[in-house]
């Protein structure tokens, strides 16, 4: 099935269940889509300023989060004792619910963005740091091997050999941690902030206003497909080894 | 008679308390073919290893009669040793991207060439996984063919081929050697091959890695070789050593 028929095929099973759901439980609690897609295509610069608070906020994230989380992975994978230091108080670390932080991380970053993006960064990196430690852990030895044959100097393993063997496992622990990303930082704005999807949402809400709620669930959803279709778009380009397989 | 390229001398070589190969002395001539042959186990890729610098060996040492360093060295691994995320293209010229930084014309001419002479020349933008093995393995002699070594070490680079496959390779690598002095040391443990590769072959015992036996093929370079008289003789006669070599080491292990 070619992409774009697949898409089609989604939405299509997401309107009708939509549609079940708003018939089941009465349009003023579930609005019908054509009603939701009426207020966010009237909201839509009130919505579309809201998602890029939120997007900045997760992008940064992300950015921030590969750049220190990817390369310590990569330390503690290429240097046992520190991986065997430093594993142990990653996996005490890593079930703690990072939410729980928001107070201490307001109090000590503000009120503002900071605070919020440290937030989603704690939720990725334990995510990039293990996927990547287990990335280059998982290199065949033989590839090493190989490097040593050719004479390559330290960068050149890292450039030819660790970085593009690690990129598929990298784009995937951004994937899987995406979602549990955009959750989080929806509960993040409710706080001390009048800007974000999750404020949005959460607004419409108390101001009984569904349709508005909805509209921007709708606007919360799309926000996850550009990020998802994001990475695909990165992964085509960046591991086009991959896109040749059957 | 052709000058030394390199000598092991009284060379050591194991892992932690064990020692695979006992005081080891051995020279090798420049662009001589050489094939290395013995019962599994026997150290015949540690040896190959320590020749390639892979290994540094616990006592003795080796020693370059030229000016070549062991950077002269290239070695075609069993496994091959292709990158899955390079192209053909990317993983021929890769040896010489690490060597000298870019690449220059003359190099880029001399891929193309190379890929030309491998059957290659139509694959240069498939990735190893979309080749077959006999491919993949030319892939790998000719990365480290780019690299215009003074030794080209080869571990088993066949054993995982087919019989018509395994013989076209060895054709390509005859035809390759005849084209500039290199010395070639390939470890099988396939007596045809050794044969039929070697323009001396070692026999290679279990016990210290002793090389016991050298035979002298003075018909290397043949590709008619395969059905000639000489050629079974020498593989009866190597096949003979190799059953008393069995037998001294204690039998079958």
């Amino acid at each position: 099935m070619k992409q774009s028929k697949r898409h089609l095929y989604a939405l299509c099973v997401i309107l009708i269940v939509w549609y079940l759901m708003s018939f089941t439980a009465g349009q003023r609690l579930v609005p019908a889509p054509h009603d939701t897609f009426m207020v966010f295509v009237k909201h839509a610069p009130t919505i579309g300023l809201h998602v890029v608070y939120s997007l900045y906020r997760i992008l940064v994230a992300i950015f921030f989060t590969v750049i220190i989380g990817a390369p310590i992975g990569i330390l503690i994978a290429m240097h046992p004792k520190l991986d065997s230091w430093l594993s142990p108080v990653i996996y005490a670390l890593y079930p703690v619910p990072k939410i729980a932080f928001l107070p201490l991380l307001m109090l000590f970053f503000g009120l503002g963005n900071l605070s919020k993006i440290i937030l989603v960064g704690l939720i990725l990196i334990f995510q990039i740091l293990v996927s990547t430690r287990d990335g280059v852990k998982g290199i065949n030895k033989s590839y090493f091997t190989a490097m040593q044959t050719l004479g390559a100097s330290k960068t050149q393993v890292y450039r030819h050999l660790i970085i593009p063997a690690l990129l598929p496992n990298l784009l995937t622990s951004l994937r899987v941690s995406i979602g549990t990303s955009i959750s989080v930082l929806f509960f993040a704005e409710n706080f001390a902030t009048k800007y974000g999807i999750g404020y949005y949402i959460m607004d419409s809400w108390l101001k009984l206003d569904y349709k508005g709620m909805f509209a921007g669930i709708v606007a919360i959803s799309l926000m996850g497909v550009f990020l998802f279709q994001s990475i695909d778009f990165i992964e085509k380009k960046l591991c086009r080894w991959q896109n040749t397989r059957d | 008679m052709r000058k030394h390229l390199l000598t092991l001398n009284e060379v050591t070589v194991g892992y932690g308390e064990q020692t695979i190969i006992d005081n080891l002395t051995l020279t090798l001539e420049k662009g001589k073919s050489y094939t290395l042959i013995g019962h599994s186990g026997c150290g015949k890729t540690t040896l190959l290893f320590t020749l390639g610098g892979l290994i540094q060996p616990k006592t003795g040492n080796l020693n370059f009669e030229s000016e070549s360093t062991p950077s002269h060295v290239a070695t075609v691994l069993q496994e091959y040793g292709l990158f899955p995320w390079k192209t053909v293209r990317e993983n021929l010229s890769l040896g010489l991207i690490i060597k000298y930084k870019k690449l220059s014309s003359e190099m880029t001419d001399s891929i193309a060439k190379l890929a030309i002479k491998l059957g290659l020349d139509t694959h240069l933008d498939k990735y190893p996984h979309q080749l077959s093995g006999g491919q993949k393995q030319r892939v790998a002699i000719g990365r480290a063919w780019l690299l215009s070594p003074e030794l080209l070490l080869m571990d088993e680079p066949f054993s995982a081929l087919d019989t018509i496959t395994r013989e076209a390779l060895q054709n390509s690598v005859i035809g390759l050697s005849s084209k500039q002095e290199t010395t070639w040391v390939t470890v099988t443990h396939n007596i045809e091959e050794a044969v039929f590769l070697g323009r001396e072959i070692l026999l290679m015992s279990q016990t210290g890695g002793a090389i016991t036996h050298r035979f002298d093929n003075p018909s290397f370079g043949d590709l008619e070789l395969r059905e000639k008289p000489e050629f079974y003789a020498l593989c009866l006669q190597i096949r003979q050593a190799m059953k008393e070599i069995h037998l001294a080491d204690g039998g079958a292990r």
